[in-house]
């Protein structure tokens, strides 16, 4: 159930204008989100960097540059001093327990961090974006989906569907994937995780982008004959 | 998906997505465990609730509370035992009140003349004479019960505790005109001869309709610290 890349993309531009279109429309109702000492994730604050966390679009791009060399750091620091405020919003807004908060903050974290490592999240109100998600996640994690229909499925159609693996299928990848070469393993994480391509990979090795295409192919198949024989 | 994987067809599509996914979700639980301690160690947040905080004017309060609580309970353990009064001086206190009973007659019989001698003997503090002239006139046909009772509070205070607790047992059991009495004294004995459990026993048994007098002064006793 992967969405294509055109098709992303698509969406991606029609994303940020029904962002913004939305963040306009909404301040009304949900005007003031208050949050502990004070400060207030506002969805319709005025400053760029309000909407932002702080930041501004050049760290915003220092911060994906970061994510695709695999160092989170800026991430972690930029995003966590939020995690609690997104946490209690969710708490407030939507009756969520502490632990039910906690579970789809995370998941949204994660989510949002996988997309802005994909690059399918534009500089524009990234707090208004992962306070949505955080809802979503929580609405897929209580599957009340009626309570939520005012939400737009911004996740949903952010192309992150992926394939549905069992918890049997996943405990073999896994093992498949251990067997596997450091090499093999480091590919196919930097490929598919930090989603850098394969030319990127081919040009940091000193390497020709088809040697590296052919690599991932062996690590793939020798992945898939691992599980076979596991399973 | 194990169908899928074991495919030999299989696309690169389905492969990307299906491998594409698996290292995703498998990273994804490494960087959430990574996170999950970050937050906790850096941030104060845990998965698992925390209790409230205590508000400023709680944490002011509690102290004082706190005092006035160990303050309270202190009182209630010990004041008790401050209020009690020490048995074994009420105790001493009692026997000294104790007076031999019968009427003062002319002592025109040896039984009288007897009585008479154990009354002044007695009033005298000389309670060893007491209790050998109150053993002759017991001895005697027309000794009354009267007599065995004089003569075991004589006994009582001459110390011989042993004696003294037979000749009151002997006016409880079988029951007569001085058994209240006779209780009491034998639970005054049995505490002076050191045998406090038995005589605050004895001491219980006196009821308030034996004597409102009597029963006081033994529920006194048994309230004492012992």
């Amino acid at each position: 159930m992967r969405i294509s890349e055109d098709k992303n993309a698509v969406f991606l531009s029609q994303f940020s204008h029904l962002l913004l279109l939305l963040s306009v429309t909404e301040s009304t109702s949900m005007s003031a989100l208050s949050l502990k000492n004070n400060r207030q994730l506002s969805l319709s604050a005025t400053s760029a960097q309000e909407k932002n966390f702080g930041l501004s679009e050049p760290e915003f791009k220092k911060l994906l540059a970061c994510l695709q060399d695999g160092d989170q750091r800026l991430f972690e620091k930029v995003f966590f001093v939020h995690f609690e405020d997104c946490m209690s919003y969710l708490k407030r807004k939507d009756r969520a327990s502490h632990e039910d908060a906690y579970d789809a903050t995370m998941d949204a974290y994660l989510h949002f961090r996988s997309l802005l490592v994909a690059k399918k999240i534009n500089y524009g109100n990234l707090r208004y974006l992962l306070t949505r998600m955080a809802r979503q996640h929580f609405q897929r994690r209580q599957k009340r989906g009626q309570i939520f229909t005012e939400l737009p499925d911004f996740a949903g159609d952010l192309g992150e569907e992926e394939a549905d693996i069992s918890t049997e299928d996943y405990d073999l990848l896994s093992r498949a994937f251990q067997s596997l070469g450091s090499d093999c393993r480091e590919l196919l994480k930097a490929f598919y995780y930090a989603r850098r391509s394969l030319k990127e990979i081919a040009h940091e090795e000193a390497r020709g982008a088809p040697a590296v295409r052919k690599q991932k192919s062996r690590c793939i198949a020798t992945l898939k004959r691992y599980f076979n024989q596991l399973s | 998906m194990t169908e899928k994987l074991e495919d030999p067809n299989l696309s690169e599509e389905d492969k990307d997505a299906i491998v594409g996914a698996f290292v995703r979700h498998q990273e994804n639980e490494r960087l959430r465990k990574h996170w999950e301690t970050l937050l906790k160690e850096k941030h104060q947040v845990s998965r698992k609730a925390t209790p409230p905080k205590r508000s400023a004017t709680l944490r002011k309060l509690f102290l004082p509370v706190l005092a006035i609580a160990a303050t309270l309970l202190l009182l209630l353990v010990f004041l008790p035992d401050l209020m009690a009064k020490n048995g074994e001086q009420m105790l001493a206190a009692n026997l000294s009140e104790i007076s031999i009973e019968g009427v003062r007659s002319e002592s025109t019989t040896t039984v009288d003349s007897l009585r008479d001698q154990v009354r002044t003997t007695y009033l005298a503090g000389d309670f060893s004479t007491a209790a050998t002239t109150g053993e002759r006139l017991l001895s005697l046909p027309s000794a009354s019960t009267e007599d065995q009772l004089n003569l075991g509070v004589a006994h009582l205070r001459a110390g011989n505790y042993a004696q003294a607790s037979q000749y009151f047992t002997g006016l409880i059991d079988p029951p007569g005109n001085f058994t209240t009495e006779a209780r009491y004294y034998l639970g005054l004995s049995l505490l002076s001869s050191g045998n406090t459990k038995a005589g605050l026993e004895e001491l219980q048994k006196i009821r308030e309709t034996d004597g409102g007098s009597i029963y006081q002064k033994a529920q006194a006793l048994i309230d004492a610290s012992w």
